[in-house]
């Protein structure tokens, strides 16, 4: 009978993280290029002692892992200049403190030495590694749909557009950052839209069911954890009346 | 419970938004003013199991990992500097600048600060100041019995006096451009100062290259779009009650917890 309530337990845990992950989801739906994340469950087999309880094992959940959705955000239209979305898949370089990051939000600015830099200001790196120089004298940039930056109709730089082979080594770091163990692989031939940016991939209709499942399983899960100690009362009343 | 703190950011989050927008709209008519933008970021990530963790004794290893977010803040309130419609005024002292650039003014307090909002006057003494009597840089005189004041394109401003024929140039309009123009701090009454952000002004005259022209008798509306105002504003609102719906959900499973050994 203990085993119900650890296994109750086990439930009400995950949905307690699952929950941190849907309101983190929820609080990130305006966020420009946020990825959603969904916590995925999975079977726990704790093998007990058959001897005192009567089963070999007891079957729990844990969460596994929490996974990002990649898919892409819609486009807004923002009509500014230094703003990009990437067609596709893919992200733009960023050199922080920390080592090279990796972003799907593309409003950047020119910082005071001519540098394309992020809203905090880390350097946007181009295809091959290195800091983006903008000329504030030489007029507006214009951005071709392959991410070549202009100026007067000459190339200043091509925006670097990097792809991993597989998504899931990238890990999250706040700031709309996402860090690798491994480098990206520059994109040849990059989809850029110039005036745009990348919102939110979370879909809040889909937040908003995930939030109502997630509190009926934590009553269901409460509802077992107080069935199972009625049992318990019953049991010893049953018990202590035949002694 | 986490998630009750998760979205409380979330809530703080859109209510800023709300803040920004308010001011939009408030300032549709305020002239020379540029729309802000609040710009949102992810907090930072509690790694729970780190990805690439290896989870029993034959070496799997953790594709993912469990990473959850701490909820939301505002990165940045961006300041959109693209160009306002112009609107004609007839008045001579009414400037616009179209394209790149800057009036400089002059604080009481002798400090530099920057304005879009050509709509000047003359003092008392002759001086071209602001709405609000600062004298704007780099510091005209308009003589008695002036006919007409004119300002070209390229900023040469220029006096027909009473009884003489000929014109007489008395002074010359400059502008100033940062390579960070959203850099700049506003100090209200449409007036911005440099920071570090900003970098220096770069100070040339109207039409030079990098640089707009001036167009008189016009003044440069506010950038503000009421629809895209007002459809930022539904999408914020919905969004704080979706925050707020997290914050029930999380308050239900506490208090079914709470009530378990009733």
């Amino acid at each position: 009978m203990d085993n119900a309530i650890t296994a109750a337990l086990s439930r009400q845990i995950v949905l307690e993280r699952a929950l941190a992950t849907t309101a983190n989801n929820v609080a990130n739906q305006t966020t420009a290029g946020f990825k959603a994340d969904h916590v995925s469950f999975r079977e726990y087999i704790a093998r007990i002692d058959a001897a005192t309880t009567g089963d070999s094992d007891v079957s729990l959940v844990e969460d596994a892992d929490t996974y990002t959705d990649f898919s892409a955000g819609s486009v807004e239209q923002t009509f500014r200049d230094l703003d990009f979305a990437i067609d596709g898949d893919g992200f733009f370089s960023i050199e922080t403190p920390s080592g090279k990051a990796y972003t799907r939000d593309g409003r950047f600015s020119v910082n005071n030495y001519g540098e394309l830099v992020t809203r905090s200001g880390a350097q946007v790196l181009d295809a091959g590694g290195a800091p983006i120089l903008i000329d504030p004298e030489a007029g507006p940039v214009v951005a071709t749909n392959e991410g070549e930056l202009q100026q007067n109709g000459t190339t200043v730089a091509q925006l670097g557009v990097f792809r991993f082979d597989d998504n899931r080594a990238l890990r999250k770091a706040g700031d709309n950052l996402f860090y690798s163990d491994t480098e990206g692989r520059a994109v040849s031939i990059p989809h850029v839209r110039q005036g745009f940016t990348e919102t939110s991939n979370v879909n809040p209709v889909a937040a908003m069911t995930d939030l109502i499942e997630i509190s009926r399983s934590y009553d269901e899960a409460a509802r077992l954890l107080e069935t199972t100690h009625q049992l318990e009362l019953q049991a010893i009343d049953k018990l202590s009346a035949t002694a | 419970m986490k998630s009750l703190s998760i979205a409380a950011t979330g809530m703080l989050a859109q209510q800023r938004n709300v803040e920004v927008i308010s001011n939009n709209i408030a300032n549709l008519n305020t002239v020379g003013y540029k729309r802000q933008r609040a710009e949102f970021q992810d907090l930072l990530y509690q790694t729970i199991e780190r990805p690439g963790a290896i989870s029993s004794a034959t070496g799997a290893v953790v594709p993912n990992g469990v990473q959850i977010g701490a909820g939301v803040k505002t990165g940045s309130v961006y300041r959109i500097t693209e160009q306002g419609a112009v609107t004609s005024t007839g008045n001579d002292f009414d400037l616009a600048v179209s394209g790149k650039g800057l009036f400089r003014v002059e604080l009481p307090d002798g400090r530099e600060a920057y304005t879009r909002a050509g709509n000047f006057a003359v003092s008392a003494d002759g001086r071209i100041v602001t709405e609000d009597g600062y004298e704007v840089l780099p510091g005209i005189t308009v003589p008695q019995d002036v006919v007409k004041v004119s300002v070209s394109k390229d900023g040469v401003v220029e006096a027909q006096i009473a009884g003489e024929q000929n014109s007489r140039e008395i002074g010359q309009i400059e502008l100033a451009t940062f390579f960070n123009e959203s850099g700049l701090e506003a100090i209200g009454d449409n007036l911005l100062i440099e920071t570090t952000a900003s970098g220096e002004p770069i100070l040339g005259n109207p039409d030079d290259p990098g640089f707009g022209s001036i167009l008189q008798g016009y003044l440069e509306n506010a950038n503000v779009d009421p629809v895209q105002e007002i459809t930022a504003l539904i999408a914020a609102q919905r969004a704080y009650e979706m925050n707020a719906r997290v914050i029930d959900a999380s308050d239900q499973m506490l208090q079914v917890n709470a009530n378990l050994n009733n």
